[in-house]
């Protein structure tokens, strides 16, 4: 299949102000049209990995980023996230319209997909073991897996763990990391070849930005990786890095608390964590120092 | 009269159980609640989810397993612990007379 990186600016700016642009997105097959200039940008620099779809491959998710048919596409300027035509969403504003497509892609995975258990985790995988990083907005779980990453982790995802109802494995979803706040700088720092998409401000997450996968993740998206372990990750300024043990029927709790859909799996959901825990081994991690954790991630495969 | 409280999983079956060790993760499939309990609590499951017991033989088989400290009220332990259950839904307790 075609890479987007393969078409120019021209044709991306076409497809997406035309009939759309066809992506495999991990397992997803997703079509995206949008005038909107920082979307355009936005895709090209972070999806150039990405294979590009066929007019006849089937969509999953045919999702439009467009401001509305009112005064606001003029004055305070806002976008509408579209979903086979719907707006689920009140409008963002216009600065923050390429967000507005990853975070509504998120919501379409984790409504839409109960052939996984999600939960909200990222994901990286060496040795065909999976970890799975789960955490609340702010723990640092994002930012400690763009450093991963960087490493040579692979990444499945940072933002949503898809354990299939199938065969219990992790699915990849590998899309740009979303880092928020002081966590740019942090990787800009760390990891200064990090490619970055447009950066917004003010969000209601603050200032907000995308890092490019790796090509390689991308391309093994269609790989899937068994659950070696379960890291509750912690950041903590000036904190030594601390990994502690954490119970099996405790981890189990965490997880389906952060789980999207474990009430709508009902049973099956609760089989496929304790299966999950039963093989993981599950700790929680305190850390405020990028290198030491890395030294310690590498040592959990070695 | 003389009487002893029976023990077992609620007759709906609708309760899934899976044991780590001394703890266990309970799934009430009713109300699609998620319960951890550890210690006594996980030994009492192991021991109904085979087949009913009474309170009064988990009271000898755990005082024959296990120690306890001095002055520990096993029994009224084990009411307790078993009462929650009941209101979570976990398990049946019957009253029944002692033969």
């Amino acid at each position: 299949m075609l890479k987007l990186s393969a078409l120019s600016g021209q044709q991306i700016r076409s497809a997406l102000n035309g009939e759309g642009l066809r992506l495999r997105i991990g397992l997803f097959q997703v079509r995206l049209s949008s005038p909107i200039p920082i979307v355009t940008e936005h895709v090209s620099c972070l999806y150039g990995d990405f294979a590009t779809l066929g007019a006849q491959d089937f969509i999953d998710f045919d999702i439009a980023i467009q401001p509305p048919q009112s005064l606001r596409r003029f004055v305070r300027r806002q976008a509408l996230f579209m979903l086979d035509g719907h707006c689920p969403f009140k409008p963002l504003p216009y600065a923050q319209a390429a967000a507005f497509f990853e975070w509504g892609l998120n919501w379409c995975i984790a409504g839409h997909s109960n052939q996984f258990l999600i939960i909200h985790a990222a994901v990286i995988e060496r040795n065909g073991q999976a970890l799975l990083m789960p955490g609340t907005p702010g723990s640092g779980k994002s930012t400690l897996c763009a450093a991963l990453v960087n490493r040579g982790w692979r990444l499945l995802s940072d933002e949503m763990a898809l354990v299939s109802v199938a065969d219990g494995r992790v699915y990849p979803i590998p899309r740009p990391i979303s880092l928020k706040n002081q966590s740019l700088e942090v990787i800009k720092n760390f990891a200064d070849q990090t490619v970055f998409g447009p950066i917004v401000h003010d969000t209601t997450k603050g200032t907000v930005g995308h890092v490019r996968p790796p090509e390689s993740s991308v391309q093994l998206a269609n790989v899937p990786a068994q659950a070696a372990r379960v890291v509750f990750p912690k950041y903590q300024a000036g904190s030594k890095t601390l990994l502690t043990p954490l119970s099996k029927g405790r981890t189990l709790l965490k997880l389906a608390e952060n789980s999207f859909n474990y009430a709508t799996l009902g049973l099956t959901g609760f089989q496929l964590l304790a299966d999950l825990c039963d093989q993981a081994t599950c700790n929680d991690l305190v850390y405020s120092n990028l290198d030491e954790a890395i030294t310690l991630f590498d040592g959990f495969i070695a | 009269m003389l009487s002893d409280t029976y023990l077992s999983l609620p007759y709906t079956n609708q309760i899934c159980c899976r044991f780590f060790g001394d703890e266990c993760a309970l799934f009430h499939g009713l109300n699609g609640q998620t319960h951890c309990i550890d210690g006594l609590g996980t030994e009492i499951f192991k021991k109904i989810i085979d087949q009913p017991t009474s309170l009064q033989r988990l009271y000898e088989q755990f005082s024959a397993d296990f120690e306890f400290p001095d002055g520990f009220d096993l029994l009224a332990h084990l009411q307790q612990l078993t009462a929650e259950y009941r209101q979570l839904g976990l398990l049946d307790m019957q009253e029944q007379p002692l033969c």
